[in-house]
């Protein structure tokens, strides 16, 4: 029988690292790894990234309205796959971040992957509908994978609804001693990641482990 | 639509309107037609991968070539093209493939000549400072000349 509410496993995943050590990669095997029906995509280098090129019949929107259109014709069951593209300025993409972060709370039952996560969220603050995502995501049926390269200004709700975290090299110690933090490892072990090493946690199963 | 989703219709034109660049009244009835908007999102995109393929080799292109410049020539551009009946959807549809390939290839070839060349200027330095290092007679010595003595 499928599990329904919050008897629904957490499926919170971060992938944080310097630009270039492999943390779209890592998210492109985790997405492959299963069919997702139901995708929504925050995408601030889309011109880069391309996500619409990777789920087949995906809409790139940049604005709200179609947002909700396209989730809204999907239904609760329905299949659609939407990249939307922000403005790359902080004030205006928070709060279209929030509301697209209720929109998929709405909707409920799918995969939200959210790119420069740390430039909608703060370390000590994140907008409205991400928090109440953090919080009631998994009753919803949401997973999430959040992208940043720079962990130290990713929000706490985040980090602390993990379910599992892929961190790869960062040079700025800040970053290192958020994560070292977050994953209960030491310092030294993010600072010696090079190329595109990793640290992975299950914080399910409490497991750490190091790739290669 | 569900009701949860119909809810926060509200605030969705409150965004679209902070996000929406500034067009005059006649661009902005254009623009708001859905197909339009796509349009005008996909011609900024190729403007953007245009402009990044040759940042390497002219970087002020970056700050020229921003998003919200980028959006806001695509939004002055689509009418525009409406008007003369072109499109670029089509065109970016058709070659996605390629022009994502290009975006990727450009660059690194550029790096790649930039990487070769230099490589071949210090070689060539190596190999000039070697050959004048053996031609050169040696002028001057530490030693002293031993003292040339008669014959007798």
């Amino acid at each position: 029988m499928k599990k329904t509410g919050n008897d629904q496993a957490a499926h919170f995943v971060a992938i944080l690292g310097t630009t270039g050590c492999g943390k779209s990669t890592e998210l492109k095997r985790r997405l492959a790894l299963k069919k997702r029906p139901r995708v929504m995509v925050w995408s601030p280098k889309e011109p880069l990234d391309r996500y619409v090129t990777f789920f087949p019949g995906a809409k790139l929107v940049r604005n709200m309205t179609e947002v909700l259109d396209a989730v809204g014709k999907a239904g609760k069951r329905g299949k659609f796959a939407l990249v939307f593209q922000p403005t790359l300025s902080r004030a205006k993409d928070e709060a279209a971040f929030s509301l697209f972060c209720k929109i998929a709370l709405a909707a409920g039952r799918l995969t939200l992957v959210v790119e420069e996560l740390h430039s909608v969220t703060k370390p000590s603050s994140a907008p409205d509908g991400w928090a109440k995502l953090c919080f009631m995501g998994r009753g919803y049926g949401v997973e999430v994978f959040g992208l940043s390269q720079r962990p130290a200004s990713v929000d706490k709700a985040f980090i602390g609804s993990l379910s599992a975290c892929h961190c790869g090299r960062l040079s700025y110690p800040e970053d290192q001693k958020t994560m070292a933090k977050a994953m209960g490892i030491s310092i030294g072990d993010i600072a010696s990641l090079t190329g595109f090493q990793a640290m992975q946690k299950d914080f399910s199963t409490g497991k750490t482990s190091r790739l290669p | 639509m569900d009701e949860e989703l119909k809810a926060l219709q509200g605030e969705a034109a409150q965004i679209d309107a902070q996000l929406a660049p500034t067009p005059t009244p006649e661009e902005g009835a254009q623009i708001a037609q859905p197909g339009n908007q796509n349009e005008a999102a996909e011609l900024s995109a190729l403007v953007q991968i245009v402009s990044g393929m040759f940042a390497p080799m002219f970087p002020s292109l970056k700050e020229i070539y921003t998003a919200q410049s980028c959006d806001a020539l695509a939004a002055a551009a689509v009418p525009v093209m409406l008007k003369r009946g072109w499109s670029v959807s089509g065109l970016l549809g058709k070659y996605e493939e390629e022009v994502a390939l290009l975006a990727i290839a450009g660059p690194l070839a550029f790096a790649t000549w930039q990487g070769v060349t230099a490589d071949l200027a210090k070689a060539a330095a190596v190999q000039k400072k070697t050959a004048d290092d053996t031609i050169t007679p040696q002028i001057s010595s530490s030693e002293p000349a031993a003292p040339v003595q008669a014959r007798a």
